[in-house]
């Protein structure tokens, strides 16, 4: 591998790590947004570091304090900080989709989407979006809808097709959780709203819940329950799904 | 015990919320749940000791992890010379392929990351389970921030491959929702 290569895979690891500036990954998301090939590479490093941690989960529930709150994605600097990377994240994405190079038979799974039951799912060639949240943060919970909710109301707005799922893994499931959930009321209205946007529950983070810490949780009726949280994702990433993660 | 009762309450606390973290490290880096307590045990003991050595309190946790890491090189030292010192792969455990078959990604990572070289796990782990920045990593591996950079990105690019080899095609997809909408 040239020095070079080795320089630009930095730049990315920095870029998943949290360690880049405002205008450092403001300058690797537009050269993302215009680069197939470097917005795959960004997507894989930052499902790499996913896998990662879902191998090892975090050893105790939400209710451990502050030393278990750090993250390389919390640690940026705060909540604004997190929730201008989505802002940034979601703008490369849709950039992205549209640009017309994008097409699906390029990607590595040009099969049709599998997931039964999934409203609009088989749209042909719609904009498809899936956020992913492995955090219970509700300040970062809210800045997520805010992004779901902004992106669904300019499709809307101008007639376009749009597919937005939310998968939920890991502290991230309790946002899904019946009578814990803080974002609940908002599920409720924006899954009553559009039927275009999907609520999913990783059903190994359930099974360890009940495993490890003998809890029976209930997750809320908007929301469907998929195997395996991490598995969805590379699903949805090899059918070409724009990938967000929170 | 007697160390442990010196202790100030808030440091006793953060000691205690602690040792899952500690444990969980040391298994990503070891491979072995046995020996994982052990270091852990180790790094404890020996922090308890050193405490009067701790200069920022607020650098509690980063100081006993690096304790942890200084443990963990010890052990690798005082191991038989002949033996793999890189790659942890227990053979009683399944295949990379068997366990892809049975979709278990969470021991198919867990092998790869045993596969990585010991710099690079330990580089990867802190950053991607603890997430210590790479100025913080450097100073608990005690290493210049360009030797975390370089082994982060080596560890993962190995990663990726480890994974990819494991990755079988073609594979029949189960369905894979329980419950709909």
């Amino acid at each position: 591998m040239n020095q070079q290569a080795d320089y630009f895979d930095q730049i990315i690891d920095a870029y998943v790590d949290g360690e880049l500036g405002l205008e450092e990954r403001r300058e690797l998301l537009e050269a993302a947004s215009r680069s197939d090939q470097l917005s795959r590479r960004v997507c894989q490093a930052g499902y790499l570091k996913e896998l990662v941690r879902s191998a090892y989960p975090e050893p105790s529930d939400s209710s451990e304090p502050t030393v278990s709150s750090r993250s390389g994605w919390g640690r940026l600097s705060g909540y604004a900080m997190a929730a201008g990377l989505v802002a940034l994240s979601l703008l490369s994405a849709l950039i992205l989709m549209e640009e017309p190079g994008f097409a699906p038979e390029r990607l590595v799974s040009s099969s049709p989407v599998v997931v039964d039951g999934t409203p609009g799912a088989s749209v042909s060639n719609p904009a498809r979006v899936l956020f992913h949240v492995s955090s219970d943060d509700p300040a970062v919970a809210d800045d997520m809808l805010d992004q779901v909710e902004l992106v669904l109301q300019e499709y809307a707005a101008e007639g376009r097709t749009l597919q937005v799922e939310v998968v939920a893994n890991n502290l991230g499931l309790r946002l899904l959780q019946t009578g814990r959930s803080p974002i609940a009321e908002r599920i409720s209205r924006l899954d009553a709203r559009y039927n275009n946007l999907q609520f999913a529950a990783c059903g190994n983070t359930l099974r360890r819940f009940r495993r490890e810490q003998g809890e029976n949780v209930q997750i809320l009726p908007q929301a469907v329950i998929v195997q395996s949280g991490v598995s969805f994702v590379a699903r949805r990433q090899q059918q070409g799904w724009a990938y967000i993660k929170v | 015990m007697r160390l442990l009762q010196r202790l100030p309450s808030g440091m006793h606390n953060r000691l205690v919320r602690l040792r899952p973290r500690l444990y969980r490290m040391a298994l990503a880096w070891c491979g072995n749940a046995h020996q994982a307590d052990d270091l852990v045990q180790e790094a404890i003991v020996k922090a308890l000791h050193r405490l009067d050595r701790l200069k920022k309190p607020d650098s509690f946790e980063a100081w006993v992890f690096s304790i942890l890491a200084n443990c963990h090189r010890d052990h690798c030292r005082s191991r038989k010379p002949l033996e793999p010192d890189g790659e942890l792969v227990d053979e009683h455990r399944p295949t990379a392929e068997q366990l892809v078959d049975a979709e278990q990604t969470v021991h198919r990572v867990r092998l790869a990351v045993s596969r990585l070289a010991p710099g690079q796990r330990e580089v990867l782990t802190l950053v991607d389970l603890e997430g210590f920045s790479y100025a913080e990593v450097a100073s608990i591996l005690a290493l210049p921030v360009g030797t975390v950079m370089s082994r982060l990105n080596r560890g993962r690019q190995r990663l990726k491959n480890l994974l990819s080899e494991a990755r079988q095609p073609d594979r029949p997809r189960k369905g894979y929702l329980k419950r709909v909408k």
